[in-house]
């Protein structure tokens, strides 16, 4: 079905995400990712190249992303805002945040991994273990012994 | 930033043949207000179906993500969770920071005062100066374990934990999250005595007249245990250790039999001070004793790579010394003379001025002064120069075979011990 756009341009591979979203995406673009890399290597490139571990609202934040970041490699303002994008996708959506996460990885897409791993980084600074626990919806399982034995023995850590 | 956020971008980016048009807006919608907008109310369906999005997330991508996290942020990500803790606590954790240029070689000085317990730390070569700060989560020891079990401790790192080996008390601090456990003491009080670390784990050896013994120490079951005798008593002694040898190096002799220090008892004080015996910790047998060249007495002494590195003290002047320890090599044990540390040639370390010497990674050697004061001893020989005092900070790079200065340890820290960790 997405035959009739190979006449525009060469430059253009097809892609299909899991829940069946067909998408073309400029070949600069797609080949960031190494998986697609080696399946246009592997003589895959006349077709539609299948993604069957992405579905289609990620695949649109990771191409976003590709080309934010391909934008802004010599742009400091872009770089910062990029990164601050980061806290803002962790406070509201940590689900999208470790489904883009599996995706890049997925993909295999070194710069945006660098990005979206440092979004957490950045995310945890200066916060203490209860705030990140209730942001990011992650469940305590120390015992509460244990917890009051850590908690005493890094008690200077929390003041 | 709604700029770049909205679909009209996205539209241009990606185009989506997808059959059903209606259905493509509605997620690229969705999926753009989720970025730009972030609503409050974060109650999509998802979030009640599964509380933690991060328990789906592969090992791999969590150890991704919080290698990066900056030094201060460690003590709080090591206590979210379980998952969490092993993260960190993992090798892997350990080599990826190294990849990514997370870590940097830090000097840790740890003092014992009557004002209480210090530790100051220097990232070597950023010049900038040393960070003093109580010895973090020390209030959460016993205060009585602290009474005179400390002076004259030695200090070596594990990995990331510090350990502190007292008379009577070893105290683990985790130069990453900050927490501080007590661990078992040695079997045998000692005092300047040497330590050194082999394959993960601690050896001690002198400083004491009540045995000969070399203790081994097992981090993973907290205990040691005696694994051989010494052939010297030696007290005021260092170690180090490469290629799985462990190096009991210089010092006095410590009691013996009576006859035996009495007779030729000075000449065989000089053979302590100047040779080092070598223990094969995998074969745990002892291997020839070896002897600075030169006859100088040892002052301080560290491994850095498979070389020991080694200040020796002679009547006239200082010298360094390296000796190969990487065992199979036609060098092995051969020594090679290392340009001086630039302290003036008339200082001898008597006791009166103190070293500590540091392996600082694979390349650099730390020599830290960590007690006396260089100027009051060239003021008894009639002279008058000025610049080196105390705390002198100095570190040699083996790649340049140079010296340079580093910030000066703070007064406070006479008498400290030191050691080098990554964080």
């Amino acid at each position: 079905m997405a035959s009739t756009s190979n006449s525009t341009s060469s430059k253009i591979i097809t892609l299909r995400s899991s829940d069946g979203e067909v998408f073309e995406v400029e070949e600069s673009v797609a080949l960031e990712s190494n998986l697609i890399r080696r399946m246009m290597e592997d003589d895959c490139a006349n077709n539609i190249i299948p993604l069957p571990n992405v579905t289609a609202p990620i695949f649109y934040l990771v191409i976003e992303h590709c080309k934010k970041h391909a934008e802004m490699k010599d742009n400091k303002e872009k770089k910062k805002e990029l990164r601050s994008q980061g806290e803002e996708l962790l406070k509201s959506d940590p689900h999208t945040y470790s489904n883009l996460m599996e995706a890049v990885n997925y993909l295999d897409i070194k710069s945006l991994m660098d990005l979206t791993a440092q979004w957490l980084a950045d995310f945890l600074k200066g916060k203490s273990p209860r705030l990140i626990r209730e942001l990011l919806k992650i469940k305590n399982d120390f015992t509460p012994e244990e917890e009051a034995e850590i908690l005493e023995r890094n008690r200077w850590a929390f003041d | 930033m709604e700029e770049t956020c909205n679909s009209r971008t996205l539209t241009w980016l990606v185009k989506s043949c997808r059959p059903n048009p209606n259905a493509e807006t509605r997620r690229k919608n969705a999926f753009a207000s989720r970025l730009s907008d972030h609503p409050p109310s974060a109650n999509r369906p998802e979030n009640h179906l599964d509380p933690s999005p991060f328990s789906s997330l592969p090992d791999d991508l969590l150890l991704e993500c919080l290698s990066r996290v900056s030094h201060s942020s460690l003590p709080s990500v090591a206590l979210v969770c379980r998952r969490w803790s092993r993260t960190v606590d993992s090798p892997a954790f350990h080599d990826l920071r190294r990849t990514l240029g997370r870590l940097r070689h830090t000097l840790y000085a740890v003092a014992v005062s009557d004002y209480g317990i210090f530790s100051a730390t220097h990232r070597v070569g950023s010049g900038v100066p040393w960070k003093i700060s109580p010895f973090p989560g020390i209030e959460a020891l016993p205060s009585e374990i602290f009474d005179g079990s400390f002076s004259h401790a030695r200090m070596l790192a594990l990995g990331r934990h510090i350990y502190v080996i007292g008379r009577a008390a070893t105290v683990r601090c985790d130069a990453w999250t900050g927490s501080v456990s007590r661990r078992t003491p040695m079997l045998f009080p000692r005092k300047k005595f040497a330590a050194a670390a082999v394959g993960g784990r601690i050896y001690v050896s002198g400083g004491t007249a009540r045995t000969a013994g070399v203790e081994e120490y097992d981090p993973e079951a907290d205990a040691w245990r005696v694994v051989a005798e010494s052939p010297r008593r030696r007290y005021g002694c260092v170690g180090a250790a490469a290629d799985g040898v462990f190096y009991a190096i210089g010092g006095l002799k410590i009691g013996g039999r009576g006859e035996a220090a009495t007779r030729g008892g000075r000449l065989e004080a000089h053979v302590y001070a100047s040779s080092m015996d070598l223990y094969d910790v995998a074969a745990g047998a002892w291997m020839r004793s070896r002897h600075v060249p030169g006859g100088g007495c040892v002052v301080a002494a560290c491994e850095a790579g498979a070389g020991i590195y080694v200040v020796a003290s002679h009547a006239v002047e200082l010298s360094f010394w390296r000796c190969e320890g990487r065992r199979g090599s036609a060098g092995f044990g051969e020594w090679c003379r290392l340009k001086s540390p630039p302290v003036p040639p008339q200082v001898r370390l008597d006791g009166a001025v103190r070293f500590c010497c540091v392996g600082i990674g694979e390349k650099r050697v730390g020599l830290v002064q960590v007690f006396g004061c260089i100027d009051d001893l060239l003021r008894r020989s009639g002279r008058m120069a000025r610049g080196f005092r105390e705390g002198l900070v100095l570190v040699y790079d083996s790649e340049v075979g140079e010296w340079s200065r580093g910030p000066d340890l703070p007064e406070i820290f006479q008498r400290s011990a030191c050691v080098c960790v990554e964080c």
